[in-house]
């Protein structure tokens, strides 16, 4: 049994997603690797923006 | 003019020649592959690490929603909203290959738990299949030759 809170569970989200994302989304392994920190980093950004604005909007 | 041989050109010739060879090559074998086991279609058209990069993340998620007790949508006609999700995450189940043949084979079932993890769990098992899903269609685009390699 997995134990793990919401932020991690993003994180980890967002890390294995990326590695597919980058794999798939690009043709050359440079443009692979920037495109999965690319896609990582947006969906950390989305992660911390939405966090915020769902921690505003509950007051 | 006929390009020499060992020249540039003839290289580039060559070179030209196996990859309209490659295209020939048997469409449906490395789709099934894809489909069935997360990566192994890009191993067999050659791109080791590609494929084991995607194994290691797709099958990652995916057990990664067992170990967090994730359910398997089970299909449900009832309501609309209902049948969209039940038959939704079906699909998206099934887009898991053999991992999910074998998990269900084997006899894993969860029932419905209170608490967010189990729910984050339900939907790591979908998203990897959709995600092997996003997989196989590479492996399409590279077999068909939309996706060059550079």
């Amino acid at each position: 049994m997995l134990e793990l809170s919401h932020l991690q569970v993003a994180i980890l989200f967002a890390l294995l997603a990326s590695i597919v994302m980058g794999v798939v989304g690009r043709s050359s392994d440079r443009a692979r690797v920037r495109y999965g920190l690319y896609c990582f980093g947006y969906f950390i950004g989305a992660v911390f923006v939405l966090g915020w604005l769902m921690r505003i909007g509950h007051g | 003019m006929v390009p020499k041989r060992g020249s540039s050109k003839g290289r580039e010739e060559t070179e030209r020649k196996s990859s309209g060879t490659a295209r020939k090559s048997p469409i449906v074998l490395p789709l099934v592959l894809a489909y069935l086991i997360p990566g192994a279609g890009h191993v067999y058209l050659k791109r080791h690490w590609h494929g084991l990069a995607l194994l290691a993340a797709i099958s990652g998620m995916f057990f990664c929603g067992i170990l967090m007790q994730g359910r398997m949508f089970v299909p449900t006609s009832g309501n609309i909203y209902t049948t969209i999700m039940t038959y939704g995450g079906y699909i998206g189940d099934l887009c898991n290959g053999l991992l999910y043949v074998l998990t269900v084979g084997l006899g894993y079932e969860q029932e419905t738990l209170p608490g967010a993890l189990h729910d984050y769990g339900t939907k790591f098992i979908v998203c990897s299949g959709l995600l092997n899903l996003l997989a196989v269609v590479d492996v399409f685009e590279i077999v068909s030759g939309e996706k060059a390699e550079s």
